[in-house]
């Protein structure tokens, strides 16, 4: 009797670990986390034949079909499967869709320890004992895994994609999980298995196409409806400068009238028209081909002026020419130019280039800094390097980014010192 | 009220016909594979062995379509939405024969696919004989002894398949009741939808403990889980009497002790 209890509840916490990981909820003694332990571990307990059949079973009991499920039964696995996903709706802080996949996956993840521990203990002939154990402790491995290292893969919402992916492997795996205990009753023929099968990959194929499809559509379209606006803001700010022109025009002739002699009125003039020109930045974008860039570099541009930076743009090629979706144009962009400015103080320049060489691309920004070893280039596009702060988790992912967008479009990555108007450094993406 | 209950099915008729082809389809697959790995003597246990999970599952068969709705319309306000325009309790009411006559209908569509399948569309199976008469000593049929209602189940199968697939229907009224009540005061949705299944379990392995097997819902709705000379008809009412029972309490406790309002959320 004791050592049921401790098995089952071996089982339940091992369960409770992995259900609290991937509900990205801290593991702790509150009621909601007691009360989760309490009830399943009552469910499980009841749920064993020792409590409906004569005790002497007990032996039998630890050694028949105990090693995969916690539960006796098949109405005692669907028991299981609902009331921890009741459970879980009380401690999880999440949509109600989201509880339903998270039980799901935490599900997915335990029968696939389970099924590991099983697996191990068969091959190496040790005690069926250390079953439950060893479950524990990878499913301990597990939570401290996801606390540390991977909470960020776990911190998007499941997509569609995800979603269904869960959906058919946890189907798979309580198929296979339950014809191999219960062979009597799970026959199903075969052919009709394969056919289940090809059908679910054939769906699963075109939903991810579909789905990745549909992504890129939402990218464009988030980055349109955010940075056009921005360019129009740009072109309402040229035009109401040009509402002045009149009264400038107007003042440029009294300059020349005022002025007998030619040069007082040449140097009067070419000040006065220092004023009325637009910054070269701003020219380059009004310029530039591709709105959407544009806009996001005006937003850059606006935020260096604010910081006493200035943004020097040297394109010699069309922005609609690299080979990229506009969205990881922007978010490399974005990172480089980010970095570039927290790399630099007041008075700096940030040189951004987009040139042409040979049949490549080039998208550069170069900014002041002390010259670099290929270590220490190397060092910065690897994931969770930061040279800012130590005392954040979410740094040191920027340029790692930059290179998963370079190797997505068979691109490169460009890192170097440069020598134009003192020590440089430029970072950057070749297509 | 025929306009608030067309209103209803027409909220709710997606998910109704989806549950009763899926359930029909997953019964006339399982009735139709299961059985070849059992020693039978009659074509109709061959739905008997097949329909074994609908007995666990049938809660959540009743709820899940249906008990959804209610939740959702509290959460949004279009509960209040309905105040001006039907008088409450019909609006209540239209809901419930909405949920609990899908509940009765999926039920008895399910079960009734598997009698046919068993009967019309398997092949006939190899009869068994396992039991030994003791006059005898020899292997003899062994249903008429401990099957129960034996004569009908032998002499008119599809009689017996109709009328206790009628009767499953009946019992399934009970859960969507139960899931319907959750509904109308519950917070939390898992409550609702599996409620009525927890509900089952627990009153499933609790009746185990304590002995009294025989008077489980779970064998109200499927009296062959247990043996012949147990079944009487307490087993047909007590289970379904105690879910009645636990609603009320649940509806008497929400309602007077918590002052919860169905209309306020």
């Amino acid at each position: 009797m004791v050592l049921l209890l401790f098995e089952t509840a071996l089982d339940v916490i091992s369960l409770f670990l992995i259900m609290f990981s991937v509900g990205r909820e801290k593991v702790s003694l509150k009621r909601g986390a007691i009360q989760w332990l309490v009830v399943i571990l009552i469910f499980g307990l009841w749920n064993q034949p020792l409590f409906n059949f004569d005790s002497s079973n007990i032996n039998a009991i630890l050694h028949r079909d105990f090693e995969i499920l916690p539960v006796q039964s098949i109405s005692g696995l669907i028991g299981l499967l609902f009331l921890t996903l009741l459970m879980n709706s009380f401690v999880l802080k999440a949509s109600h869709i989201e509880i339903i996949f998270v039980t799901m996956l935490g599900f997915i993840i335990w029968f696939l320890i389970r099924l590991f521990t099983v697996a191990t203990i068969d091959l190496f002939t040790i005690s069926q004992m250390t079953i439950r154990p060893l479950t524990l402790i990878l499913a301990i491995c597990f939570y401290w895994l996801m606390k540390k290292k991977f909470s960020t893969y776990i911190r998007n919402d499941f997509n569609h994609f995800v979603k269904l992916i869960i959906v058919s492997v946890f189907a798979f795996i309580l198929y296979i999980v339950l014809s191999s205990r219960n062979r009597n009753e799970f026959i199903i023929d075969p052919a009709f298995i394969a056919f289940v099968v090809l059908i679910v990959l054939a769906m699963l194929v075109f939903l991810f196409y579909e789905q990745k499809r549909t992504q890129v559509m939402e990218n464009r379209m988030k980055a349109i409806e955010k940075y056009i606006p921005i360019i129009d803001e740009l072109v309402v700010e040229v035009r109401s400068r040009q509402h002045e022109f009149s009264n400038k025009l107007l003042a440029i002739s009294s300059i020349l009238q005022a002025n007998e002699n030619m040069e007082n009125a040449r140097e009067q003039v070419s000040k006065y028209v220092e004023n009325v020109q637009l910054t070269s930045g701003q020219h380059e974008l009004l310029n530039m081909d591709h709105k959407v860039i544009a806009g996001f570099l005006y937003t850059k541009m606006k935020r260096a002026e604010q910081l006493n930076m200035k943004l020097k743009f040297e394109r010699s090629v069309s922005v609609s020419a690299f080979p990229c979706e506009d969205y990881d144009l922007i978010e490399v962009l974005g990172i480089l130019i980010d970095n570039a400015i927290e790399a630099c103080f007041g008075g700096d320049t940030i040189l951004i280039r987009m040139v042409q060489l040979n049949d490549r691309y080039e998208l550069t920004v170069s900014n002041p800094a002390e010259y670099m070893t290929n270590e220490q280039f190397m060092q910065l596009f690897k994931l969770g390097y930061s040279t800012k702060s130590i005392h954040s988790d979410n740094r040191g992912f920027g340029l790692y980014n930059v290179q998963q967008i370079a190797k997505q479009y068979g691109g490169k990555i460009i890192a170097r010192n440069d020598q134009k108007n003192g020590p440089m450094i430029t970072i950057g993406i070749q297509f | 009220m025929r306009n608030l209950i067309m209103l209803e099915w027409r909220k709710l008729k997606m998910p109704i016909l989806l549950t009763i082809i899926a359930g029909t389809l997953l019964s006339i697959i399982l009735c139709s594979t299961i059985y070849k790995s059992y020693a039978l003597e009659h074509q109709l246990e061959v739905w008997e062995v097949g329909f074994t999970i609908f007995n666990v599952i049938f809660p959540l068969i009743s709820v899940l379509p249906t008990c959804w709705l209610m939740y959702f319309e509290r959460k949004n306000g279009f509960l209040k939405y309905t105040l001006p325009r039907a008088s409450k309790k019909q609006y209540l009411l239209s809901k419930w024969l909405v949920i609990s006559s899908s509940a009765f209908f999926t039920m008895f569509i399910i079960s009734f696919a598997g009698v046919v399948t068993a009967l019309y569309i398997v092949q006939p199976i190899d009869v068994f004989l396992g039991w030994i008469s003791p006059e005898t000593g020899k292997p003899a049929p062994s249903l008429i002894h401990f099957h129960f209602a034996a004569e009908i189940f032998l002499e008119s199968p599809l009689l017996y398949g109709f009328l206790l697939s009628f009767w499953k229907g009946i019992l399934s009224v009970i859960p969507a009741t139960m899931g319907y009540v959750f509904s109308l005061y519950s917070k939390n949705l898992f409550v609702i939808l599996t409620g009525p299944f927890v509900y089952l379990i627990l009153e499933n392995f609790t009746l185990q403990i304590v002995g009294l097997d025989h008077l489980r819902l779970a064998v109200a709705f499927e009296p062959t889980m247990i043996l012949v000379e147990d079944v009487g008809l307490p087993s047909f009412i007590f289970g379904p009497v105690l879910a009645v029972l636990v609603t009320i309490l649940y509806v008497i406790y929400m309602k007077f002790k918590v002052k919860e309002d169905i209309y306020t959320i």
